[in-house]
């Protein structure tokens, strides 16, 4: 891929990027690693590509009515927006890269379980990808990502080519869970017991089982809805006796365990970045693993909270909302113990550790929002305003996309071997986080005073808040292009990093950076757990100037 | 000397296999004697899903050699149906509990105290021709077979 | 026709220490899938769940326009067919190839009489005009319901008939490995895979026939 400067005796050549050539070695690898990559270019790919939906979204909401599109381009652009998110980015982005990447080498294994199944989910997510985005060419839908019946059994616009895709991504996420499961039950070195498996590996195996059990339901129910499309079957239809809030039921069965499949792995990650970062290990180790395994499965039990104003009963509204609270208390748990980590720690600034702060910054209130929306008497306010958007993205973008970016920062030497410019880093992070700020409280503030969401225009009275969001939402968008300039400038001149430049006590620091094809020689046996700071710093850190 | 990872000794051989059967098909028998009875509905839905719940264990503990596999595969197992009844049990509470108007077009809540709307008749039977039925019930063609 | 053991290229893939860590990762791994295949199913349980809540006379008009008769047989054609796979994968680990393959031909035998079977019943349930939603013109039941008792039936039975497609064709690929002599007290993992899935198939049907036919 990249030459290796012949000057940087650090930098670990061959390794599995360069040790076999040719675009087919990689289009049929099974190398977890180089799978791990190629997840990282095609979930950027969508990122960037809901990205540029996101900010058409926002122009749009620049002034009240049409801007530069009509209500119905704009309810297309919505969809696009959520379906390319959630579906291309958010559920396979950390699982895909950085738990194909990492899991292995977190355990001790040379590979994961099935590794020509993981390719297989690299061509599920390539095809399902092409196919939606194939609907998108033909014109798209104007359903929103939720699909709710019976407008999506109904209406003219191509829902067919985005469910179905949809459905075949389902397909690689299922496959990708199942993986994990297994790798992280048969594969562990020599010394790895559960109790010393890294908090990542914990967070994605909880994540997992998320993803086998949940994401079937959505599967069926998209397949139900175009059914109905098709053949008239009724299944949702008030007509012949069906029940739209069925259709809700169902989805949502999945789709709120679905935020956790794009949180759990975001906490995971943040787990590692928050050891090495205040030199210290996780304060209350097994506080922390079992909680992921808490929000697992309370998370099953909630999706009713998104059918408060839907019809359902108030029974059912006031259980769902009792419940709803409970996934609160798995947070909060995680959210003292990484705070308690860095007490006494020996902090060392860097940008995966703003990103780390922002994290926290953004996980808390965005949650505590999310407790707030889960009382009935105040969602009855609350649902389908922007109050309910700025929530999920403070979640999903201030929670996810930080951690996301805090890895990236976090294991690129690792990836890649090289190093990219901390000052341009801590720069980018810094602007990002206020640009998502100066995005999204507005966005509360719009909520709370009853501006609708998936609405293309606004009273008057809206139009300042609309345009601060606007604005923060491009000084958001100028923080990730930056990010993305200097990551690619690393890979063509940044230098070594050696293998381990952030001194890191994790297990997969124990390879070089890159690590080889073969991850290890031979099996390695572990007598310590990861991040075992009290030990000192690892072996190289004594050695640095 | 296999290499399975089957507890030794535990394997079963084909008569247990056959006397599994023999049970399963005694269950079936069982199953459609109840058909025949005049027992509530309620009730035969629950002696159903119970006999179902029964024979399918037989399949899984046997056949499917839970009985022997180590401990992941009846998590599993145990852990998905009870995500099935979670799915199902909410939901039907959802539906038991709502506003009777909010469930579909006379469905059996309607039909519930004080809202006397009854639903239209159930018609097994084609209506003579002669016969006014309610006016939202189709006319079936006079001719039909 | 058997394969020796000691001459067989070895099927231990290179990431795994040994057979024995494989093969359980490989059972884990399909009891995972069936895991989401019934998840899958449950969805339209759950249609089936509500529906009947809310239309318990219409539903139970309408079952009794299934054909019990042929339901039943088929009940007892699939529990026989996991009976002759559960056979087939006990003298797969004993090497006993062509005993596997006689049972696991008269497994994929008593699939497509229950597909014959099923076929017959959608044939008189298209003839007779009960179809699932708006094709429904049965004249002889109307009422609440009815049409989607109908619909639940051909997604919860065509849904199924998939299934057993799917595993018939399974099965046959194993039934021709197992005429190479491929297994054997040291690998039938194939055979126990396979056989997972049928019983699976067969799990779903004790659940559908009584839920459909006889309430």
């Amino acid at each position: 891929m990249s030459p290796s400067p012949a000057s940087s005796p650090a930098y670990n050549t061959p390794n599995y990027l360069n040790a076999e050539k040719g675009v087919w070695s990689w289009l049929s690898t099974l190398d977890h690693k180089r799978i791990g990559v190629m997840y990282l270019a095609l979930t950027l790919t969508g990122f960037f590509l809901g990205g540029v939906f996101a900010l058409l979204l926002r122009i749009e909401l620049l002034s009240p009515g049409p801007t530069v599109m009509d209500a119905m381009t704009y309810n297309r652009m919505f969809t696009l927006h959520g379906v390319i998110m959630i579906f291309l980015f958010m559920i396979p982005a950390i699982p895909g890269i950085f738990g194909n990447f990492f899991i292995p080498l977190m355990i001790g294994a040379q590979d994961v379980a099935f590794p020509r199944i993981n390719l297989l989910s690299v061509y599920l997510y390539l095809l399902g990808a092409a196919i939606a985005v194939w609907g998108m060419i033909q014109g798209g839908t104007d359903t929103g990502w939720t699909f709710y019946t019976p407008y999506s059994t109904t209406t003219v616009t191509t829902v067919a080519p985005v469910l179905l895709g949809a459905f075949i991504l389902g397909m690689g996420s299922i496959v990708t869970g199942l993986n994990f499961i297994v790798t992280v039950h048969t594969m562990r070195a020599p010394g790895v017991t559960w109790m010393r498996l890294p908090l990542f590996v914990w967070a994605m195996y909880a994540t997992s089982v998320i993803q086998v059990l949940a994401t079937p339901v959505l599967g069926m129910t998209l397949l139900l809805v175009a059914f109905e499309k098709v053949f008239g079957f009724g299944i949702f239809d008030p007509a012949r006796g069906g029940d739209p809030i069925l259709f809700q039921h169902l989805f949502w069965f999945y789709s709120h365990p679905a935020v956790y499949i794009m949180v759990l792995p975001a906490m995971g990650v943040v787990s590692e970045l928050v050891q090495s970062a205040a030199r210290k290990n996780m304060f209350g180790y097994k506080a922390v693993a079992f909680s992921s395994l808490g929000i697992a499965f309370v998370g099953f039990f909630v999706w009713g909270h998104h059918l408060f104003t839907s019809g359902q009963s108030t029974f059912a509204s006031g259980v769902f909302g009792v419940l709803s609270m409970f996934v609160g208390l798995f947070t909060a748990i995680k959210v003292f113990n990484w705070t308690a980590t860095l007490y006494k720690g020996a902090i060392q600034v860097s940008a995966y550790f703003i990103y780390f702060m922002g994290f926290l910054y953004f996980l808390v209130f965005g949650g505590l929002t999310g407790i707030a929306l889960s009382t009935v008497s105040l969602d009855v306010h609350w649902q389908d305003t922007y109050f309910v958007v700025a929530h999920f993205h403070f979640i999903m973008v201030g929670g996810t996309i930080m951690a996301f970016l805090g890895g990236l920062h976090y294991w690129w030497p690792k990836m890649f071997g090289k190093t990219y410019s901390e000052r341009w880093a801590l720069a980018a992070a810094v602007l990002v986080i206020i640009g998502f700020n100066a995005t999204f409280i507005p966005q509360f503030l719009l909520g709370n005073m009853g501006m609708p969401r998936r609405y293309y225009s606004y009273p008057e009275q809206f139009q300042a808040l609309n345009v601060a969001s606007t604005a923060g939402a491009s000084l958001l968008a100028f923080g990730f292009f930056i990010i993305l300039f200097y990551l690619v400038a690393s890979l063509a001149r940044g230098k070594a990093s050696g293998p381990n430049p952030y001194f890191s006590r994790g297990y997969e620091w124990n390879t070089p950076s890159p690590p080889n094809l073969a991850n290890f020689p031979e099996t390695p046996v572990y007598d310590r757990g990861p991040h075992e700071y009290q030990d000192g710093p690892p072996a190289e850190a004594k050695h640095a100037h | 000397m296999t290499a399975t990872t089957h507890s030794e000794g535990k394997h079963l051989g084909p008569a247990q296999y056959v006397m599994v059967w023999a049970a399963l098909m005694v269950l079936t028998g069982v199953t459609l004697a109840v058909w025949k009875t005049d027992m509530s509905y309620a009730a035969r839905v629950v002696v159903a899903l119970a006999i179902a719940t029964v024979k399918a264990t037989l399949v899984a503990v046997f056949f499917m050699h839970l009985w022997e596999e180590q401990g992941i595969a009846r998590l599993v197992l145990v852990v998905s149906a009870v995500m099935v009844a979670l799915l199902i049990g909410l939901t039907l509470v959802d539906n038991a509990t709502r506003f009777p108007f909010a469930n579909p077009p006379y469905s059996g809540s309607w039909a519930g105290e004080p809202y006397q709307q009854a639903a239209p008749p159930m018609q097994a039977e084609p209506p003579p021709v002669r016969s006014s039925p309610a006016s939202n019930v189709e006319h079936p063609a006079a001719h039909k077979p | 026709m058997r394969t020796d053991a000691a001459t067989a290229p070895s099927r231990l893939a290179h990431h795994f220490p040994d057979m024995k860590t494989q093969e359980h990762a490989a059972r884990m791994g399909m009891w995972l899938f069936l895991s989401t295949e019934i998840l899958l199913f449950a969805v339209l349980f759950a249609a089936y769940a509500v529906y009947r809540y809310l239309f318990p006379i219409g539903f139970e008009e309408a079952s009794k326009l299934a054909h019990v008769t042929m339901g039943a047989t088929n009940t007892v054609v699939l529990i026989t067919s996991s009976l002759t796979v559960a056979l087939a994968i006990h003298y797969a680990r004993q090497g006993e190839n062509r005993k596997v393959v006689g049972l696991l031909g008269v497994t994929i035998l008593f699939g497509a009489v229950f597909m014959v079977l099923k076929g017959y019943e959608y044939y008189h349930h298209w003839l007779d005009g009960q179809l699932p939603g708006r094709l429904y013109h049965y004249a002889g039941l109307k009422g609440p319901g009815v049409s989607m008792y109908f619909t639940v039936y051909f997604l919860m039975t065509g849904l199924h008939g998939l299934h057993v497609l799917i595993g018939m064709s399974v099965l046959g690929w194993v039934a021709w490995r197992a005429g190479r002599g491929e297994f054997g007290p040291g690998y039938s993992t194939p055979v126990e895979l396979s056989g997972l899935y049928w019983h699976l198939v067969d799990l779903i049907w004790i659940f559908l026939f009584p839920l459909l036919y006889l309430v």
